[in-house]
C-alpha cells in the first residue's frame, strides 16, 4: 500500500484537524474544477471552500468509519467533497454561470493551435474512458459505430467482434457481408443485424434493434461529452470527427490484413 | 474502517454505486482499464449515464492529482500482485480479442467446475436436519459460514456472475448484505415489516420502527433487481403504503438524516389457494 495512502489514514485516525488542513489542496483543485466548467462563479470561491470545510468537519468521524480501504482516501474524500459542492449548488438553486470561457482566455498564454491541439488531446483521452465504461459491450459498439459514420472497418476490428468463430467462417462472413461498402445507411444496419444474428446464432435483431442499441449508447457518449451541466456542445457530426480521430488514434490495427485472395462482395 | 472487500458498500440502496464504488472505478480508468474492478460494477456502469457520468466527473478532478504507480495502489496493485495481469501499456483491454478470449473461457470452465466439486464436496458433508436450505436460501447459496475456508476463499477470489434478476424472486445479493445489519443503526428498532414477510398482492403494507432523536425519515423500496420502486418521506414512524403491483422480492431500507438506519425484506404473491 503506498506511503502516502498510509500516511493520510492515520493522520485522518489521530488528528483529524491536521487532515483537514491538508486536504485544503484537494478542496482548492475541486471548487476550481468546478469553476473551471462553469457551474460556478469565481465570486463564490470562498463561500463553497468554507461550506465545504464545515461539512467535512462534521462528517470526518462518519468517513473514518466507512471508509473501505480499497481506493485511495484521497480519492475518495474527491467524490465526497465532489457531493458537497453540488449539494452547495441544490441548497443555492445555482444554475450553470452564462458567461464567456474567460477562465481559459486569460489563464492561457499559449498560442491558439497549441491550445486548439491540447484541447482535442484532452477530449479524445475524455472519451477513450468514456469507452472503456463500455467494457464488455465496448467492441461491438465501437464496430457499429464505425459502420454507422462510415469510417472503414478493418479486419482487425472484425476479428474483434466475431472471436470465437474458426478463421474459415471468419474469412466467409467477412466477404458476405462486406461491411465497408458504399450503401444506405438501413442497408448498413441491415448487413449488421444480419452479421449479428450469424455470429449470436439467432434470429431476432433486427435492423432497427441494431439501430436503436447503437443510438442509445451514442446519446450516452455525447450527454458525458457535453457533461453535467452541460459545458460542451458535441452532436452527431462533431462526434464524427472526434470519433474519426479517437479510432485513428487510439485503435489502431495492429497489422493484420484482410485476407487478399477474399472477394468482396457487395 | 470497513471490511475492504465487502461488495455491499460498493452499492447505495437505490442500486447505484456508492462513493466507494465511484471512486475506485474513477481510479481504474486512471490506470488502465475496469478489468480489475469486481464484475457486478463493471456491468452496472456499462448500462448506467449516472454512474458513468459522476465516475467522469471524478475522473477529471483526481487528474491534476498525484497518484500512486499501480502497483503501489491498496487495491490494483494487490490484484496485479495475485496474478490478474494488468493489460499491455497503451493497448486497451479489449473484452474480444481472439487471443484472450480462448483464455477466458478455459479460465472460466475451470473456475466453474472447480466450484461445483467443491459444492459437492460441502454439500454432502452438511447434515441436512442443520441447513433447512430450501427454506432459508431459494438461490441455492450455501451460506459461508457452512463452507470450508477453501470454498469461502474461492469464492471470494472469484465471486459468481450476478444473476439474472428479471426472475423477480431471485435474492440481490448485494442488497442482501446491505440489510444484512451491518450498516443498522444500533439504537433503531424496526417493527414491520418482520424480517422476510410474505404479503398478498393488492394488501396494504404498513411500515412501522422506533428511532429516537431525528425529525424525519426517508422509506425508500426497492425490486430485486435494485430498481426504485418507492420512496417517501415521513416524521411519523410509520407508514402504510398500498400494496406494490407486482409479485416479487421487495427491499425496503429506512434512513434518518442520509444515513441508512436499517432495512430489510418482503415478498408479494398471489393468496394462497
Amino acid at each position: 500500500m503506498t506511503a502516502q495512502n498510509d500516511q493520510d489514514i492515520r493522520l485522518l485516525n489521530e488528528n483529524p484537524a491536521q487532515f483537514l488542513v491538508k486536504y485544503q489542496e484537494v478542496i482548492f483543485i475541486i471548487v476550481r474544477a468546478f469553476i473551471k466548467s462553469r457551474t460556478l462563479r469565481e465570486s463564490e470561491y470562498d463561500d463553497v471552500v468554507q461550506y465545504v470545510n464545515e461539512r467535512l468537519w462534521t462528517r470526518l468521524q462518519r468517513i473514518r468509519e466507512t471508509y473501505n480501504g480499497q481506493s485511495l482516501l484521497r480519492t475518495y474524500i474527491s467524490v465526497v467533497i465532489r457531493n458537497m459542492v453540488i449539494e452547495h449548488q441544490k441548497e443555492h438553486q445555482l444554475h450553470i454561470v452564462e458567461e464567456p470561457l474567460e477562465y481559459y482566455e486569460t489563464q492561457s498564454s499559449k498560442p491558439a493551435d497549441q491550445m486548439v491541439r491540447m484541447v482535442i488531446r484532452q477530449e479524445l483521452e475524455r472519451l477513450d474512458k468514456i469507452m472503456k465504461t463500455f467494457h464488455s459491450s465496448r467492441n461491438k459498439f465501437e464496430f457499429c459505430l464505425k459502420v454507422a459514420y462510415r469510417i472503414p472497418v478493418s479486419y482487425e476490428d472484425y476479428l474483434q467482434v466475431t472471436a470465437g468463430l474458426p478463421p474459415r467462417e471468419q474469412q466467409r462472413l467477412w466477404s458476405k457481408f462486406n461491411l465497408n461498402a458504399l450503401i444506405e445507411e438501413k442497408d448498413q444496419y441491415r448487413r449488421l443485424s444480419e452479421l449479428f444474428n450469424t455470429l449470436e446464432d439467432q434470429n431476432t435483431r433486427t435492423r432497427d434493434s441494431i439501430r436503436k442499441w447503437v443510438r442509445y449508447r451514442l446519446d450516452m457518449v455525447i450527454q458525458l461529452m457535453n457533461g453535467t451541466p452541460r459545458n460542451a456542445h458535441y452532436n452527431d457530426e462533431t462526434m464524427q470527427i472526434l470519433f474519426e480521430r479517437y479510432f485513428s488514434e487510439y485503435t489502431k490495427a495492429e497489422g493484420i490484413n484482410s485476407p487478399a485472395e477474399t472477394p468482396n462482395m457487395v | 474502517m470497513m471490511q475492504a472487500d465487502d461488495i455491499s458498500i460498493l452499492f447505495k440502496p437505490d442500486g447505484h454505486l456508492s462513493d466507494h464504488a465511484v471512486a475506485l472505478y474513477a481510479e481504474a480508468l486512471h490506470y488502465s482499464g475496469p478489468d480489475l474492478l469486481p464484475p457486478a460494477v463493471v456491468s452496472h456502469v456499462e448500462d448506467c449515464l449516472d454512474c458513468k457520468a459522476a465516475i467522469m466527473d471524478v475522473v477529471e478532478l483526481i487528474q491534476p492529482q498525484d497518484l500512486p504507480a499501480i502497483v503501489d495502489h491498496p487495491y490494483f496493485g494487490k490484484a496485479q500482485k495475485s496474478g490478474n495481469a494488468e493489460p499491455p501499456a497503451g493497448k486497451p483491454a479489449r473484452s474480444g480479442r481472439g487471443g484472450y478470449m480462448f483464455l477466458r473461457i478455459a479460465a472460466g470452465l475451470l473456475i466453474v467446475s472447480a466450484i461445483s466439486m467443491l459444492l459437492m464436496v460441502v454439500i454432502k458433508n452438511i447434515s441436512p436436519q442443520k441447513t433447512p436450505l430450501s427454506r432459508q436460501d431459494t438461490a441455492g447459496n450455501i451460506p459461508e459460514q457452512q463452507m470450508p475456508d477453501t470454498a469461502t476463499r474461492i469464492l471470494k477470489q472469484n465471486p459468481p456472475e450476478a444473476p439474472l434478476l428479471a426472475e423477480s424472486f431471485t435474492a440481490n445479493p448485494a442488497l442482501d448484505k446491505l440489510i444484512s445489519g451491518q450498516t443498522r443503526a444500533w439504537n433503531a428498532k424496526l417493527i414491520s415489516p418482520r424480517s422476510e414477510a410474505r404479503y398478498t398482492v393488492g394488501k396494504a403494507i404498513l411500515f412501522q420502527w422506533e428511532y429516537p432523536d431525528t425529525a424525519g425519515f426517508r422509506l425508500r423500496i426497492l425490486n430485486n433487481a435494485g430498481k426504485l420502486q418507492l420512496e417517501q418521506e415521513t416524521k411519523s414512524s410509520s407508514l402504510k403504503i398500498s400494496s406494490l403491483e407486482k409479485n416479487g422480492l421487495y427491499y425496503w431500507f429506512l434512513s434518518a438524516d442520509d444515513d441508512m438506519i436499517g432495512g430489510g425484506k418482503f415478498t408479494i404473491g398471489n393468496p394462497e389457494p
